[in-house]
């Protein structure tokens, strides 16, 4: 197991580099620089100042350097004339923003916006809040309803759950996102079309909603045909026979042995709520780490960029792992290797 | 004797054809499970039904779907007496008009064209990528299959949305990034990115049939790896590839909407000679920016796609349970 646990952290760096290099390449081949307009100010900039700036932030060195020293670190001058090693983004520095001067990324990740505010109140956990919270809806729902579809196979109720699932799984989240402010906010008008007060509770639920729906689907389908497979063990006949009351016969040997199948698709899941949550923050307008990733694109913010797909490779290296480990513990039959 | 026995006339007579057991295909089989599936059929003939609304779009549009001259924005749908715009809606508009009174039905049935385009077009291109990887991967075995797997590693936790909208947004303005309205880099960005999922699905089914005795028979006539790879381990892993195939297009179609909403998808032509004049990504976006003064727009958007996506669903389910022997 640590062994397991070693290799496959150590394998996440060259995964984590060579993502690095394919989006730092990308970046650079765009034409277009951070200088070209600002949109703040509203016209060019001129030579001079753009000198400067790529000067401060590096970018008349060699591309390989501006790399190196994203990545790894680099020696500044400092005021005072002296030479400094800055680390790179290995320290968890992800440099400074092109386009919100004086705001590193990470500070813009990672800070929340105003003094009083906690970590959850940042850009970063408010993504990471609306994630977990469609988990736990698609969990909390999407695994009793597979559970009451398998206890009544073949009845109305089984083919309810399994038609809405399908339908669950197969609608995206965009197209699902925009139904439901079309009904609550321009039909019933509960909730306004652009919400700005996330700290209203009332806000969050359309945004989890329409991430944890395909995400409640699939748990309930996997559930449910997970529980058919478990009904017909022997084991199960065992306890029936041994004279075991139902009740415990379905608590203690059924579903928590259905479970396991359910938790191996939590990794995938994980993972696309974290990206696919970048669709909903885009529709709802929603300050996490995904919404403002479109115009730093457009705006050649580089850092940010760089920042973002780092990030997010990070989060997709570390749920998959994550799952990985959750086998483990919860079928010790699974030995990692 | 009154009665004869006479087995040859009278049996062949009854019915002989009932008798004789007809031999069938694996695919002989699966088409007779499918066609059992009344979901997947229904499924089958409203993709038809897209498919032919997408070959007749110039026959079948009532108007110019890139036309804004009628002066007539923002009407309803003929179904809604008054839009919250406070128009009537206009019989020749069916679906209703957007914010430059271009017809809502006529996008989106040019729409149909652009979704289905690039929905079978990468699909296409990742299967011959994926495929060639996979089975290369499964049939080399040792170091090759390792390092390749490693590859394959790399880009199966890269974030593909983000890959796809970087290179949009890089390559959208040069010469490659025009080509055929973007779907040049669309589909070559998608191929980079979407591989890796049906080459490890490739590599297994090659290393599964490698072994078998008759891949040894094969091969003890001296067959090379390209012939068992055509001959054999092709056409004995086609079910799974066409399993793929009906649920990544609906995902390949998404994609593009997805894309499309943010504003880095396909750029739809401004003139009506070429294929692409509208996508429902695009449309997505357009109706968005005005969901309270005309809702209907973005309500018959979502719906088209939502039917798309459903019934394709339903589709590519019924394809796997069909194909997958473990049914019978």
């Amino acid at each position: 197991m640590g062994g397991f646990l070693v290799r496959r952290l150590l394998w996440a760096i060259p995964v984590l580099l060579v993502i690095s290099v394919i989006t730092f390449a990308m970046m650079k081949a765009a034409p277009g620089g951070p200088w070209d307009r600002d949109e703040d100010r509203g016209k060019q900039l001129d030579k001079r100042t753009q000198q400067l700036l790529n000067q401060q932030f590096g970018l008349d060195k060699p591309v390989w350097r501006q790399y190196t020293s994203y990545m790894f670190g680099d020696w500044r001058e400092t005021p005072e004339g002296e030479s400094n090693f800055v680390c790179g983004a290995i320290c968890g520095n992800l440099g400074p923003s092109f386009k919100q001067r004086g705001r590193t990324i990470q500070d813009i990740f990672f800070k929340p916006p105003t003094e009083d505010g906690t970590f959850l109140d940042s850009k970063f956990g408010r993504s990471l809040q609306l994630a977990l919270y469609a988990l736990i809806f698609a969990i909390v729902i999407g695994i009793p309803a597979g559970i009451v579809a398998a206890l009544n196979q073949n009845k109305p109720i089984d083919y309810a759950v399994t038609v809405i699932s399908n339908i669950g799984i197969a609608v995206p989240s965009l197209v699902m996102g925009l139904l439901l402010i079309i009904i609550f906010a321009v039909g019933l008008k509960l909730v306004p079309v652009v919400a700005k007060d996330w700290d209203n509770g009332l806000m969050w639920i359309l945004p989890i909603v329409s991430l944890g729906l395909a995400t409640l689907a699939r748990v309930a389908r996997y559930m449910r045909s997970s529980v058919l497979d478990v009904m017909r063990t022997d084991y199960i006949r065992t306890a029936r026979a041994k004279g075991l009351r139902e009740n415990l016969v379905v608590w203690r040997h059924m579903l928590r042995n259905a479970l396991v199948p359910v938790i191996t698709i939590l990794g995938p899941t994980l993972a696309s709520l974290i990206t696919g949550a970048f669709t909903v923050e885009f529709i709802f307008s929603f300050s996490g780490i995904g919404q403002d990733f479109v115009r730093s694109i457009g705006n050649r913010d580089y850092s940010m960029i760089m920042g973002t797909s780092l990030l997010f490779a990070v989060l997709i290296v570390f749920a998959n792992l994550s799952v990985d480990i959750l086998y483990g513990v919860v079928d010790p039959r699974i030995r990692l290797e | 004797m009154a009665v004869t026995l006479n087995p040859s006339s009278s049996v062949k007579s009854v019915d002989r054809a009932k008798l004789e057991v007809r031999s069938q295909s694996q695919w002989g089989l699966a088409w007779r499970r499918f066609r059992r599936n009344k979901l997947a059929i229904v499924s089958g003939f409203i993709l038809i039904g897209f498919l032919l609304v997408a070959f007749l779009a110039p026959v079948i549009s009532p108007h110019n779907p890139l036309s804004d001259k009628s002066g007539k924005d923002f009407v309803p749908p003929i179904f809604i007496a008054k839009s919250p715009a406070g128009r009537s809606p206009d019989a020749t508009y069916i679906l209703g008009t957007d914010q430059q009174g271009r017809d809502v039905l006529s996008r989106l049935i040019y729409g149909t064209r652009t979704s289905l385009l690039v929905g079978l077009l990468p699909t296409a291109v990742v299967l011959i990528i994926g495929t060639l990887i996979g089975f290369w991967a499964g049939l080399a075995g040792g170091s090759t299959d390792n390092i390749l797997m490693r590859i394959n590693d790399v880009f199966y936790a890269f974030p593909d949305v983000l890959l796809l909208i970087l290179a949009n947004v890089a390559f959208g303005d040069t010469p490659f990034g025009k080509t055929w309205n973007g779907l040049l880099l669309f589909v070559t960005a998608l191929g980079v990115v979407s591989w890796s999922g049906l080459a490890r699905l490739m590599r297994g089914s090659a290393m599964s049939i490698k072994t078998l005795d008759y891949i040894a028979a094969a091969r003890s006539l001296g067959m090379g790896n390209w012939q068992v790879m055509t001959r054999h381990i092709l056409p004995n892993s086609l079910s799974v590839m066409v399993v793929w195939a009906a649920l990544a297009i609906p995902a390949f179609v998404l994609t593009e909407t997805v894309l499309g909403f943010l504003g880095v998808g396909l750029k739809p032509a401004l003139e009506l000679s070429q294929v692409f004049v509208a996508s429902w990504g695009r449309l997505l976006l357009d109706a968005r920016s005005v969901i309270e003064a005309q809702p209907w727009f973005l309500i018959c958007t979502c719906f088209t796609i939502a039917l798309f996506v459903i019934a394709f669903t339903f589709f590519g389910n019924g394809v796997r349970d069909a194909l997958d022997p473990r049914q019978k």
